[in-house]
């Protein structure tokens, strides 16, 4: 668009001071890594490498990370196919109950989290007299990462439109073929 | 010969089961779809959907306040502490305004870098700023919490690079909290403003200018309409992200509580469940109101 130069200027001005916002906290996070004062003093009275030792020996910290890393791995695998069969269906389909589904899809974001942790606890633990576990992290995981899946896949899908799968098919490809060698392929493109 | 090298084609030509199956889908669009869906809506049904309706009815159930044990049946006392008690009007009404001010505040520091970078930065320089935008979406929550802790501390950056001007760091209060909040969900605000811009045609804004517009009536006129879908979209996230929030009002908001905490603490401490679910609702129809409100300008396709 064209725009004036004076407007032009404030917003390079806004936009640097949005960025400075941004970074601020993560670069004064990353100086208090060396910081001396237990307290966070700023400006840091002088510079240790002490808590990067204490971190690197702490043993809670290897767990959590594993923990961390095989919670992750599985729920974003279970996000991954489910939020992109969904895609699939509410891109290519129209169908009855389709606001429906779509809804039920972007609940868990548009609900507090809290909303949703306390409900799945509420299930496991009262109804359904589960212990909470490592399982029961990975479902609650799952569920609230389908819809980001959904979104980019579905996202992806639409801007790709169907012309070149309706070719694909019209050349002779499976339902299975045109998946992996045209809409996957297309969707890992960037 | 001849008739065998007709029948070696023949068993050639038997189609393989995957090819059965890829054939029967693609005759079939119904049975296609079925199967696509099958697997996410059982899971989201099942899992999310049973969860929600659970809370629901456990917010009629009690408490013993004996023996601490759930009590099935029908009975409304959560909801009338719920709304007898000054503590949960109180801190509703503490919630709302600060999720209006993060949200409003996202809103305006969003509206001029999503602009900036869909219709006036060059290629090169919207990359980076989207790469930007999206970064700091990798640290974690607690992180960026805790660096606003610091920011905001009484020794922290804040207080050093403001006493000098005679003004003071906010401290752990609720502006701190909502200041933090802002920067939390600042990205999700972004992000949609962003995507809904790009789609804005430039021949649109072109247009505009040709009929004689000024920058500032074409972005009030024309970009403000075409942006809306997104600007309400990302106030879904911040508005609903800190309905639910309960962590960074305890790491920087000083004494004061949110929902968040009451349905937290009503959780574990006290062990309520059925009291914590009825609190939960609070934030639930909020949202569904303000869901079935924006519903119409085609937000909910823009999260």
């Amino acid at each position: 668009m064209n725009i004036s130069k004076p407007a032009r200027y404030i917003l390079v001005g806004i936009t640097s001071l949005i960025l400075t916002f941004i970074y601020l906290p993560l670069f004064v996070v990353l100086i208090n890594s060396f910081n001396s004062s237990i307290n966070m003093k700023w400006p840091p009275p002088s510079f240790t490498l002490l808590w990067w030792q204490k971190a690197s020996q702490s043993t809670g910290l290897i767990d959590a990370l594993v923990t961390s890393l095989t919670v992750a791995l599985v729920a974003t695998l279970i996000a991954l196919v489910l939020g992109t069969l969904l895609a699939m269906a509410l891109s290519r389909y129209k169908f009855f109950g389709r606001n429906a589904v779509s809804l039920m899809i972007i609940l868990p974001i548009a609900l507090p989290g809290i909303v949703t942790g306390i409900a799945l606890n509420n299930a496991f633990r009262t109804i359904l007299g589960f212990q909470l576990s490592m399982a029961t992290l990975i479902v609650a995981h799952a569920t609230f990462c389908i819809v980001t899946v959904y979104n980019n896949a579905l996202a992806r899908l639409n801007r790709m439109g169907k012309n070149m799968e309706e070719a694909s098919a019209d050349l002779g490809a499976g339902v299975f073929t045109t998946f992996r060698l045209v809409t996957l392929h297309k969707c890992f493109q960037r | 010969m001849k008739l065998d090298s007709v029948a070696k084609a023949e068993v050639e030509l038997q189609p393989s089961f995957a090819h059965r199956v890829s054939t029967l889908l693609y005759s079939k669009p119904k049975l296609r779809l079925r199967l696509l869906l099958s697997a996410p809506v059982t899971w989201l049904g099942l899992v999310y959907i049973a969860a929600l309706l659970a809370l629901l009815v456990t917010a009629f159930f009690t408490v013993d306040s004996f023996t601490g044990e759930i009590k099935a049946g029908f009975s409304l006392q959560n909801f009338q502490d719920l709304f007898t008690n000054a503590l949960y009007s109180t801190v509703t009404l503490r919630t709302i305004g600060i999720a209006l001010a993060v949200t409003l505040f996202d809103i305006m520091l969003a509206l001029p870098i999503a602009f900036f970078m869909a219709k006036v930065a060059s290629n090169r320089v919207r990359g980076i700023l989207v790469i930007s935008i999206l970064m700091p979406l990798w640290a974690s929550y607690l992180v960026k919490a805790y660096a606003w802790r610091s920011v905001l501390s009484n020794e922290g950056i804040f207080a050093w690079l403001l006493r000098p001007i005679g003004l003071d760091t906010p401290g752990y209060s609720l502006l701190g909290a909502t200041i933090t909040l802002s920067y939390l969900w600042l990205p999700y605000v972004i992000l949609p403003i962003y995507a809904s811009l790009e789609r804005v045609p430039n021949n649109l804004l072109e247009a505009s200018s040709d009929l004689g517009a000024k920058t500032f009536t074409t972005i009030r006129k024309v970009v403000f309409p075409l942006a809306l879908p997104g600007i309400v979209a990302g106030s879904i996230f911040s508005f609903s992200l800190t309905l639910g929030d309960y962590i960074t009002i305890n790491i920087v908001g000083g004494a004061n509580q949110m929902l968040g905490n009451l349905v937290y603490s009503n959780v574990g401490v006290a062990n309520n469940l059925p009291l914590a679910a009825a609190i939960a609702l609070v934030p639930v129809l909020i949202m569904f109101g303000y869901l079935s409100a924006v519903r119409k300008t085609g937000a909910l396709d823009n999260l």
